[in-house]
C-alpha cells in the first residue's frame, strides 16, 4: 500500500534528540507539556504514590530527560515513545532512594506550572479508578492532552481567521450538553441558517481533526506509532 | 482552554473520527493553502492508493454562489487537458452538501520559493517558455486564467511546471467552446465564474483593464501578467503596483519585450501568448526580437555574438592569409 504521508516528520520528540541546544530545548519542552499529566496519574496508580511524592517524582522524571539526555538514547525502532517513558518511570521510582540526592539539582530545567487538582479530584475521589489499569489511565490522560492542545491550536488559529464564532459554535453543540442544542436552535440563537451551522460544524470537526493528526505526529517518534496512536484515539488508520 | 471531561473527550473523539472522508474515499490529511473562499487539502485516494490535492470551500465562505464557481472551476479546468495544467480527477460534494474537487497532488514549490534557484537568464527565460504553453493552451481553449503569478506556478522536485488556480478564470469568449467540438458542455455553461465590476486578480500582476473593467477582461490580461513573471523571475522583484516595472537592470531587448507585454493599452500588448513566447525564444536564440527597434550597431553585435564560431573561423583564416602573404614578402 502507497504511503500516504511525507516521510519528513515534525516530531518534538526527534527535536528533543537533535545536537542543536536549542531545538533540543524546544522539544524537550513540547513533550514535558504533554506528558506530564499521563506520568503523575500512572505514578499515583500504578506505583500508589502519594500526591507530593508523584509530583516530586513526575518533576524528576522531565528534569532526568532533559539532563541526562535521555531522549537521545530512545530507540524508536525498537519500541514505541510511552514504553520508553514508562520503563523510565518505572526504573526512577525503583531507584527512587539513590537518586535523591540528584534530584534536587537544577540543570537549567523550568518546573511546569500544573494544574492538577481535577485530576486530583478524580484519583483520591470516591469514585477513583482504582480498578483501572495504570497504563490505560496513562492512554486516557494521554488522550485529553491531545484534544486539549489541538483545541487550544485551534483556538488561537480561528481568532486569528476571524472564525471565532464557527469554534463557539462548535463548542456549544459537542462540548456542552448536545441534548440541548440542534443545529436549528444554534441557528437561531447566532442569526444563521440551519445548513450554515451545519457547514460550519463540520469545517471545524475537519480542522480539528488535522489538528489532532498534527499533534500527535509532533508527539510520535515514527510513523507506525503516528499511525498506531492516531487509529487508537480517532478509531481508524489514518 | 479547561480541562476536557472524559464525556467531552469521547464527542470529540467521535466528531473527529466522522470528519475525515469524503465519498468514503479520500482520507484528509493536512492543510496545503488556504485563500480567499477556498482550502486545499491533501488526502489519501483509499481507492487508488495515491495521494491527492482536494479543494473545497473554506466554511466561512459558504454560500450558494461560490459553491457554484468552485464547481464550475473544476468543470473548466477539467476540460484543459494538458502536461502544464493540474488535472481533475473527481468534483462531489461532502455530507454537508460543499462542493469539492479532486486534483493531482503536485509535490513542488511555487515559483515564488523557488525563485532564488532557478538559474541563469536563459535557464530563467525557458522556464517562462514552459508556463507560457499551458496558457496558451488555456487560451486557445477560450478559458483566460486571470491570476497567473509566480505564487500561481510550481515547479515539480524534476523540474515539471504546473500552472495553477484557475479559481478567476473565465472564458474569454463563450461562444468559443460551443464551437469547439470537443469542448465539452460544462465548459460553456462556465463561462462568467465571477461578478461583472469586481477587481480580480492580484495587484500588481493584475491588468490595468481588470481594474478598470473586469467584464472586459481578454487573453490580454495574462499576457499583462506574464510580462510581469517575465520581470519578476528576472530582478526577483514583484512589481510593487500597476506600470511599475523595475526592469532598468535588463537588456534593452528583454525591457521591450517586457514593456510590450505589459502595455497599459491591450491593444499595444502582442496580439498572443504565442507572440510573445516566439519573441522571448528570439531573444535566447540571439535573434532579433519584435518587440525592439534594434539599433544597426546592435544589430551587428547581436549578429556577430549569434555567428562567432563562424565569425572567428573567418576571421581566423583571413589572419592566417595575411600572414602568409607577409611571410611570401
Amino acid at each position: 500500500m502507497a504511503d500516504p504521508f511525507p516521510l519528513t516528520r515534525h516530531s518534538a520528540i526527534e527535536a528533543g534528540r537533535s545536537p542543536d541546544e536549542r531545538t533540543r530545548r524546544l522539544g524537550y519542552e513540547r513533550v514535558a507539556r504533554a506528558y506530564w499529566r499521563p506520568v503523575l496519574a500512572y505514578l499515583r496508580l500504578r506505583h500508589r504514590l502519594a500526591r507530593a511524592d508523584a509530583e516530586d517524582v513526575t518533576q524528576q522524571i522531565l528534569e532526568r530527560l532533559w539532563d541526562r539526555q535521555l531522549l537521545a538514547e530512545f530507540r524508536p525502532e525498537r519500541a514505541r515513545f510511552r514504553t520508553f517513558l514508562r520503563t523510565c518511570i518505572d526504573h526512577l521510582v525503583a531507584n527512587r532512594s539513590r537518586d535523591a540526592a540528584a534530584a534536587k539539582r537544577g540543570g537549567g530545567w523550568q518546573p511546569l506550572a500544573k494544574d492538577i487538582s481535577e485530576l486530583e479530584q478524580l484519583l483520591d475521589g470516591e469514585a477513583a479508578p482504582i480498578a483501572e489499569d495504570a497504563e490505560a489511565l496513562f492512554e486516557r490522560e494521554f488522550t485529553r492532552t491531545v484534544f486539549e492542545e489541538a483545541m487550544r491550536a485551534l483556538q488561537e488559529d480561528y481568532a486569528a481567521r476571524g472564525r471565532s464564532l464557527d469554534l463557539e459554535i462548535f463548542e456549544q453543540y459537542e462540548l456542552e450538553n448536545r441534548d440541548e442544542w440542534s443545529h436549528q436552535d444554534l441557528a437561531v440563537r447566532h442569526g444563521l441558517t440551519t445548513s450554515a451551522v451545519t457547514n460550519r460544524l463540520a469545517s471545524v470537526r475537519r480542522d480539528l481533526r488535522l489538528r489532532v493528526l498534527a499533534t500527535l505526529e509532533s508527539l510520535t517518534a515514527t510513523e507506525e506509532e503516528f499511525r498506531a496512536e492516531a487509529e487508537r484515539i480517532l478509531g481508524r488508520r489514518p | 482552554m479547561t480541562r476536557l471531561s472524559d464525556g467531552q473527550v469521547a464527542r470529540l473523539r467521535a466528531a473527529c473520527g466522522a470528519a475525515d472522508e469524503l465519498a468514503g474515499r479520500y482520507r484528509i490529511e493536512r492543510e496545503l493553502g488556504r485563500g480567499g473562499m477556498g482550502v486545499v487539502y491533501l488526502a489519501f485516494d483509499a481507492q487508488l492508493e495515491r495521494r491527492v490535492a482536494i479543494k473545497t470551500l473554506d466554511v466561512a465562505a459558504v454560500d450558494p454562489r461560490l459553491a457554484a464557481r468552485l464547481r464550475r472551476e473544476a468543470q473548466l479546468v477539467g476540460a484543459l487537458e494538458h502536461p502544464g495544467i493540474v488535472p481533475v480527477h473527481d468534483l462531489g460534494f461532502d455530507a454537508e452538501g460543499t462542493p469539492y474537487y479532486v486534483m493531482r497532488y503536485v509535490d513542488g514549490e511555487t515559483l515564488e520559493a523557488s525563485a532564488a534557484t532557478l538559474g541563469g537568464e536563459a535557464a530563467r527565460l525557458r522556464l517562462l517558455l514552459r508556463i507560457c504553453e499551458p496558457v496558451a493552451f488555456a487560451h486557445a481553449r477560450g478559458v483566460v486564467h486571470r491570476d497567473l503569478k509566480p505564487a500561481n506556478v510550481m515547479i515539480g522536485r524534476f523540474g515539471e511546471v504546473w500552472v495553477m488556480d484557475f479559481g478567476l478564470a473565465t472564458l474569454a469568449d463563450p461562444t468559443f467552446a460551443a464551437r469547439d467540438a470537443d469542448a465539452p458542455s460544462a465548459t460553456a455553461g462556465a463561462a462568467r465564474l465571477t461578478e461583472a465590476g469586481a477587481a480580480l486578480g492580484t495587484p500588481g500582476y493584475r491588468a490595468p483593464e481588470q481594474e478598470e473593467r473586469s467584464s472586459e477582461v481578454t487573453r490580454a490580461a495574462d499576457i499583462y501578467a506574464l510580462g510581469c513573471v517575465l520581470a519578476f523571475l528576472l530582478t526577483g522583484r514583484h512589481p510593487a503596483q500597476r506600470g511599475s516595472l523595475d526592469i532598468a537592470s535588463l537588456a534593452a531587448p528583454l525591457r521591450a519585450i517586457a514593456r510590450t507585454a505589459c502595455a497599459a493599452n491591450p491593444a499595444e500588448r502582442y496580439g498572443s501568448v504565442t507572440e510573445l513566447a516566439a519573441d522571448i525564444s528570439r531573444y535566447v536564440d540571439a535573434e532579433r526580437v519584435s518587440a525592439y527597434d534594434e539599433p544597426w550597431l546592435a544589430g551587428a553585435r547581436r549578429w556577430l555574438r549569434r555567428h562567432r564560431f563562424v565569425v572567428a573561423l573567418v576571421a581566423t583564416y583571413l589572419a592566417l592569409r595575411i600572414l602568409f602573404a607577409l611571410w611570401q614578402r
